[in-house]
């Protein structure tokens, strides 16, 4: 029995172990990206304020929904976190053209915000690309949506009416009844029908629903009525604009109605009839203009007409077929041909230009400012003006305030003008020399300067204004002025309001007249003698310096103060007195007591020798014998570092001497020049830790060596006194190519140093600033390849240069003056192109901090590379972007954010051997 | 709906099955209360049983029965350099089944079982999903790029059984226990995936056919399962 039991359970779990001896599940799994289809749809949506809502939710409705697909063929519909929305056409049925145009609408959902409902048509494989703003849902927004009912025809039932605020009132909508609402491909559009209507804003962009595409106040290539593309217009004057969408609960849009639908909008009084030249009255006609955001297409709509209301305002009533952007106003365009203008001159023919001016007639602006030559005959040229503008062309003379003005012409007239210029004055020259003036004087020379100024005798203005000396018989010259003008020269006193004036001259005269300055007032004299002090003293002769003080007697003013020693018989001479200085004392301080000796008052120009006594000064402590010497106690090993000294006086920590040296230990640090009164201590400062050695306050005059401990000092970090060089071995072609290099710290494999810099063969490196006792290897990375050269480790200090083989880097492509080369580089030296999951990449890329992408040429991979790469001129060295690659269009997988674009090959490192030959 | 009328037929028919043994062996009166009731637990959850012995062919034991197991735990996985992935399970195992005992020793608890069974969640699903910014060999992949990977395994709800084991479903005396090991029998299984994301862009879904074939052995369910039973009858009928 037990045997039995032990039989059958054992060929139970045999049975079971046999039948689950399973298979690897993703065994012979080989995974690559799909081929992407090529891109019809980029649209980006966000927020005024360029952030992405959460939980966005798209819709793709229309005749030929079925047809479009994500970018990776799914049907899996999304806006990404950055808010891209990609979409492509499958390739199962027709390439859209004209006659079969391809139509569907993109419905884009968030909460708290107006859908999106942006209908397209494609008549070609031309990818669209539109930015979205979302708008919203508040009830201060100028978006209003009204509903109705379509019956089974597509007939509006009763008459429809709704509106919008605007700036001057509100807009007013009215589908009348029995109209048909139709789609794009003229299908009844049935049930329950949403209306959208928001008055636009040029300035305000971003408060429109759907795209606006004016920028600079342009519509362009507007369709004219007969199907022909017109020229770029220009809007001058805005009379209002307006979006208008209508669609079912199946979002089946609405594009056309068997009837018109009116339109009323406020027309501002003060709006300005540019063709009538005046501002707009009933009756006039105001252009007006359809975007259709399906087609991107502009179009000159049938014109709307200014009325008059009851109240007296006015408003614009515009008939629309269908439904668009909507923007009534005056435009104006380029003219084709400029303006000539043909110089009537009677100035001789010169190389001179002068400024001419196109001045707008209604508003006085300078349109226009240049320079031109304008020798008789001549024509000048005026390009760039529009279809609307009345202008003047001004030429300003020179030499004089004449200016010539044109008749009044429109911005596109053919014919020649005439400008005449035969008022202009002749052109003034420089002078080549100019009027001496010779001073007459009656003062002894000097060096006082004085202010002297050239002026206009007929304008007064000052042509010159210097200074210099004004001794008797200096002459002084005016050079450079213009001719044709005459001069005077003025001088003016340094000690009097008086002044002296030249005689008029020309400016050109070469001949030197007298200017006489004999009123001018005598200015302070340096005295000739000054009182000399003869110091009395029975105090021993020392080197010690007493404070001396010069005062006036009157006032007790110090004029001024020195040092000096005051030995007995010393005689201390005054300078820099003067004859308005009158009476002064001289005062000596003693500096072992409270004394002063003052003299009685004398002349400052006396030239009187007076004995000072220093009555009552006490004899100052002697000078040491010898210095004070402090021998060092260190730990640190000896150096020619030298430290920063301080020698304190003990009682109150007033710095008395100031100097540095080495602090070796055992060295001795003498201090010299104390006197024996004083008590020192001497302080050390270790700059690099911050650590302060003290000595023991110490008499000046002790002959025993005092110690000083300097233990707490940190070893100093020694740089090595001269750069470490290295020499580059290459194979590569000379260029400025930028490659990263590194320096290590052979130990600690601490990057020391990071720089970039050229690796031409032969190319010395330079690496200064390295601290000494460390082996240092120099390491350089390839930006063509994985390759990294390192070189041998070498001391820091090494004063050879050393040797570093790049002879394994890699050929650059070569980059063109403004491309930039992209390169995805794989760590290997070899890839196994089979296992590629997909041989191209679809990057964009955008300038940090904004919202807008752009897409970059397709980054292929290259045969036999260990890269996948890329150029382009879209980016431009110096700035900052945010980057994602991916295998598709819309799936960015890989992003770089924030990278600072250095130099124009942009290597990025993919650290992965995934893909590497092993 | 599908599943419920499916589940209730196994059921009754294993109830008319034992309903027709008692019928047939009392010529007056028919048995409709099962003899023995029992729980279960084991790899395929806990559960319970109810047994009809037939009396006419006494070694052999009707039973029917319903399990359950299931799990639900999020887990997150470290793979390296701050990245962190969501796993999101959902396995559950739901099952009625209907199985007949044979006893091939007259006094022995030996038994040999074999039976059919309906589950109505005849599949395995995992979620997965990036917590945050994915570091891949020094690039980064936001989380939201990487999406959501839906992964499952789906079998046929209709499976087989067969195993063997110790004890009685209605005991001798009141309370009896045992164990039970046996093998379901799912058929291949058909793998599902749902790619939102980064794997969208690849042709993993076009290898579906091939992942399919790797893992038609994944066909059988083993099972083992400890019993407590517990007699409704009184002794005569045991």
């Amino acid at each position: 029995m037990k045997k039995i039991n032990k039989a059958l359970i054992l060929g139970f779990l045999g049975l079971v172990g046999w039948l689950t001896s399973c298979q690897n599940p993703i065994e012979g799994l080989e995974i690559f990206f799909k081929k992407p289809y090529p891109i019809a749809l980029e649209a980006q949506y966000y927020t005024a304020e360029g952030t992405v809502p959460d939980k966005i939710q798209v819709q793709i409705t229309g005749p030929d929904q079925k047809r479009v697909i994500t970018t990776v063929n799914t049907k899996k519909f999304r806006v990404t976190s950055d808010g891209s929305l990609f979409l492509a056409i499958d390739s199962l049925g027709v390439r859209p053209s004209a006659t079969q145009p391809l139509r569907f609408t993109v419905v884009v959902q968030a909460e708290g915000f107006f859908p999106s409902v942006l209908p397209l048509e494609y008549t070609s494989d031309s990818p669209r690309s539109v930015g979205i703003v979302l708008q919203p849902l508040s009830g201060a927004s100028s978006i209003k949506q009204a509903t109705t009912s379509a019956d089974a025809k597509g007939s509006i039932t009763s008459a429809w009416t709704f509106e919008t605020p605007t700036g001057e009132g509100t807009t007013k909508a009215t589908v009348s009844a029995g109209t048909e609402v139709k789609d794009p491909a003229g299908q009844p559009v049935l049930g329950k029908i949403e209306a959208t209507f928001q008055s636009l804003a040029i300035t305000k962009q971003n408060a429109s629903l759907l795209p606006f595409p004016i920028d600079n106040q342009m519509i362009v290539k507007p369709l004219l009525a007969d199907g022909t593309v017109g020229s770029d217009q220009q809007l001058t004057q805005l009379a209002g604009a307006f979006l208008l969408q209508m669609h079912n609960e199946h979002y089946q849009v609405v594009k056309t109605f068997s009837q018109p639908i009116e339109v009323k909008m406020p027309v501002s009084a003060q709006l300005y009839n540019t063709r009538e030249r005046r501002l707009v009255a009933e009756g006039d006609a105001i252009p007006l203009f359809s975007y259709d955001i399906a087609t991107n297409q502009w179009k000159v709509e049938e014109a709307g007409k200014v009325q008059k209301l009851a109240n007296g305002s006015l408003e614009y009533v515009a008939r629309l077929p269908h439904l668009s952007v909507w923007v009534a106003g005056f435009t104006k365009q380029k003219c084709e041909t400029g303006l000539s203008f043909r110089v009537k001159s009677t100035l001789p023919n010169s190389s001179s230009t002068y400024q001419c001016e196109v001045i707008d007639e209604v508003s006085g602006a300078r349109l226009q400012v240049f320079k031109s030559t304008i020798n008789n005959g001549e024509i000048i040229k005026v390009t760039g003006l529009d279809s609307d503008q009345h202008v003047r062309l001004r030429i300003t003379d020179n030499w004089s305030t004449t200016m010539a003005l044109s008749t009044l012409v429109s911005g596109c007239t053919a014919d020649v003008q005439e400008i005449d210029v035969t008022t202009f004055k002749k052109p003034t020259v420089k002078c080549d020399n100019g009027p001496g003036f010779r001073i007459k004087s009656n003062f002894p020379r000097s060096d006082y300067r004085y202010t002297c100024e050239v002026i206009n005798e007929t304008t007064k203005a000052t042509l010159q204004s210097f200074q210099t000396t004004v001794n008797n018989g200096d002459v002084i010259r005016a050079n450079g002025l213009d001719s044709d003008q005459k001069i005077r020269l003025k001088i003016y006193d340094i000690v009097s309001a008086a002044t002296a004036i030249s005689e008029v001259v020309e400016s050109c005269a070469t001949d030197i007249q007298t200017l006489d300055i004999t009123h001018f007032k005598l200015p302070p004299q340096a005295c000739a003698t000054t009182p000399t002090f003869t110091i009395k003293s029975n105090l021993p002769d020392s080197d010690r310096q007493y404070t001396c003080e010069v005062i006036r007697a009157d006032t007790k003013a110090r004029l001024q103060i020195f040092q000096t020693s005051v030995n007995n018989g010393r005689q201390i001479r005054l300078g820099g007195l003067y004859d308005n200085t009158g009476s002064i004392q001289f005062r000596i301080f003693d500096m072992a007591s409270s004394a002063v000796v003052t003299t009685s008052p004398l002349d400052a120009c006396s030239g009187q020798v007076v004995t000072v006594e220093l009555a009552n000064f006490k004899v100052p402590a002697p000078k040491c014998a010898s210095p004070l010497g402090f021998r060092v106690v260190s730990t640190l090993p000896n150096s020619s570092l030298v430290y920063q000294c301080e020698v304190l006086n003990a009682a109150t920590n007033a710095k008395m001497q100031s100097f540095q040296t080495t602090i070796n230990n055992g060295e001795v640090i003498r201090v010299n020049g104390l006197y024996s009164d004083e008590t020192v201590k001497l302080r050390i400062y270790d700059l690099s830790s911050n650590a302060v050695a003290t000595s023991t306050a110490v008499e000046a005059c002790n002959a025993a060596i005092q110690s000083i401990d300097v233990t707490s000092f940190k070893k100093p970090i020694v740089k090595c006194a001269s750069p470490l060089y290295f020499r580059v071995t290459s194979k590569l072609p000379t260029s400025s190519q930028l490659y990263g290099c590194e320096v290590i710290n052979e130990n600690t494999k601490a990057v020391l140093a990071r720089f970039q810099s050229t690796v031409n063969n032969g190319q010395v490196l330079k690496i200064e600033g390295l601290d000494s006792d460390q082996k240092v290897r120099l390491r350089i990375a390839d930006v063509a390849s994985s390759a990294v050269a390192t070189s041998a480790a070498v001391d820091a200090c090494a004063s050879e240069t050393q040797p570093i083989d790049l002879s394994s880097f890699a050929t650059l492509p070569p980059i063109e003056t403004g491309e930039v080369l992209i390169t995805l580089q794989f760590p290997c030296t070899e890839i196994d192109a089979t296992k590629l999951p997909t041989q191209e990449l679809f990057g964009r890329f955008r300038l940090s901090g904004t919202v807008q992408w752009q897409n970059l040429p397709s980054i292929k991979y290259i045969q036999g590379k260990t890269t996948f790469s890329t150029t382009t001129t879209l980016l431009k060295v110096g700035s900052t972007y945010d980057f994602q690659a991916g295998p598709a269009p819309g799936y960015y997988s890989f992003s770089e954010n924030n990278y600072k674009l250095e130099s124009s090959n942009w290597v990025i490192k993919i650290k992965t051997d995934e893909y590497c030959k092993k | 709906m599908y599943r419920n009328i499916v589940s209730s037929i196994v059921l009754v028919l294993g109830w008319l099955v034992a309903s027709h043994a008692y019928a047939t062996s009392r010529d007056s009166s028919v048995r409709w209360q099962p003899g023995g009731i029992g729980i279960q637990v084991g790899l395929t959850g806990v559960g319970v049983q109810l047994a009809w012995k037939l009396k006419t062919k006494p070694r052999l034991v009707l039973r029917v029965g319903a399990s359950y197991v299931g799990y639900k735990k999020a887990t997150v996985i470290d793979i390296g350099e701050g990245s962190k992935i969501d796993l999101f399970p959902n396995i559950v195992i739901g099952l009625v089944q209907s199985s007949v005992k044979w006893h091939p020793f007259k006094k022995g608890a030996f038994f040999l079982t074999g039976g059919v069974g309906y589950t109505w969640r005849p599949d395995l699903r995992l979620t997965v999903q990036a917590q945050n910014d994915l570091n891949l060999g020094g690039i980064s992949m936001k989380a939201d790029e990487f999406g959501t990977v839906g992964l499952g395994l789906k079998w046929s709800p209709i499976v087989g059984y067969a195993g063997l084991g110790m004890g009685r479903s209605i005991p001798r005396r009141r309370w009896g226990v045992g164990f039970e090991l046996g093998c379901y029998y799912l058929g291949p299984p058909k793998v599902q995936m749902d790619l939102n994301g980064f794997l969208e862009t690849t042709t993993l879904e076009a290898q579906i056919p091939l992942i399919e074939r790797n893992m038609s052995g994944y066909r059988y369910l083993p099972s083992f399962q400890l019993t407590v039973s517990y007699a409704l009858v009184k002794k005569a009928w045991r």
